[in-house]
């Protein structure tokens, strides 16, 4: 149960969770999966400087995980069902599997986080 | 398609933006309180006694958000029957009570058997200034609960009220 705030804020909570990273390199984005938060979302991204993650409640859809992914490697909302990116809800997403537009595709290839394969 | 709803009181709302709102990733409750405000309670109150764990535990936060005895009464029965996530909801509202729900709701939410609820229930009672009126029931989790964690928590709040 971990009490959350928003992007580019975390609690000492936040920062005593994300500190549990055991064999992960600086660039290896860690994920949550928590019962909830406090208070209740699906999803949040915002994470300690150093430590790339985000939590993602038991509860969330199916494209919550993508979705606070996405906000990790630099994407913001955009009020589009049909884009992983809504901020209206990723229960809310029309046409599965939900779009990225080529602009968010090279925003999270530039992203320091992304390791060109 | 569910339909629009109307109190007497309260004028109306739409059930269907309401559980749009409610299925979002990251919620603007306080925005979702003005906007829906009292008129929704006894539909979020279904919400809380539904199936559906994330729209119940949303549901309980926007209650907690949502001013007016009818919120303090649905927030002190979730506290008392909710599940986990329901009653850390209903521990975390209290600190946007008044006094006297925020005592009620707090002295469920203290005698809980989870870490999760009481810890937040010591949040609360700490940001409400309500460690002298529920001064036992920390002492007592200071001295007997389980998790060490709580036990050093609810000593932080005593220590705080000397």
């Amino acid at each position: 149960m971990s009490e959350v705030v928003f992007m580019g804020q975390t609690t000492a909570e936040q920062n005593t969770l994300f500190g549990n990273r055991n064999f992960m390199g600086g660039n290896d984005l860690v994920v949550y999966y928590v019962r909830s938060t406090v208070p209740g979302y699906n999803g949040c991204a915002a994470h300690p400087a150093g430590r790339p993650g985000c939590v993602v409640v038991r509860s969330a859809s199916r494209w919550t995980l993508a979705h606070e992914f996405g906000h990790v490697l630099g994407l913001n909302h955009v009020s589009n069902n049909d884009r992983l990116m809504t901020g209206l809800g990723t229960f809310n997403i029309t046409n599965p599997p939900p779009d990225l537009t080529a602009a968010e595709s090279t925003t999270m290839r530039n992203s320091n986080l992304s390791t060109p394969l | 398609m569910a339909q629009k709803r109307t109190t007497a009181s309260d004028g109306e709302f739409n059930p269907d933006e309401l559980l749009a709102f409610l299925r979002q990733d990251e919620l603007d409750y306080p925005a979702a309180a003005l906007k829906f405000g009292a008129a929704a309670l006894p539909f979020l109150k279904e919400l809380i006694a539904s199936g559906d764990e994330n729209l119940a535990m949303k549901a309980a936060y926007l209650v907690g958000y949502i001013e007016g005895d009818a919120a303090d009464q649905i927030l002190e029965e979730a506290a008392a029957t909710g599940s986990v996530p329901i009653r850390v909801a209903a521990a975390f509202g209290a600190q946007k009570r008044n006094s006297a729900a925020a005592e009620a709701i707090l002295k469920r939410s203290l005698e809980d058997s989870s870490p999760s609820v009481v810890k937040f229930a010591l949040q609360s009672a700490k940001a409400s200034k309500l460690g002298s009126a529920l001064k036992t029931k920390i002492d007592h989790i200071s001295k007997n609960f389980l998790d060490d964690n709580i036990k050093s928590a609810a000593s932080d709040v005593l220590k705080k009220l000397k």
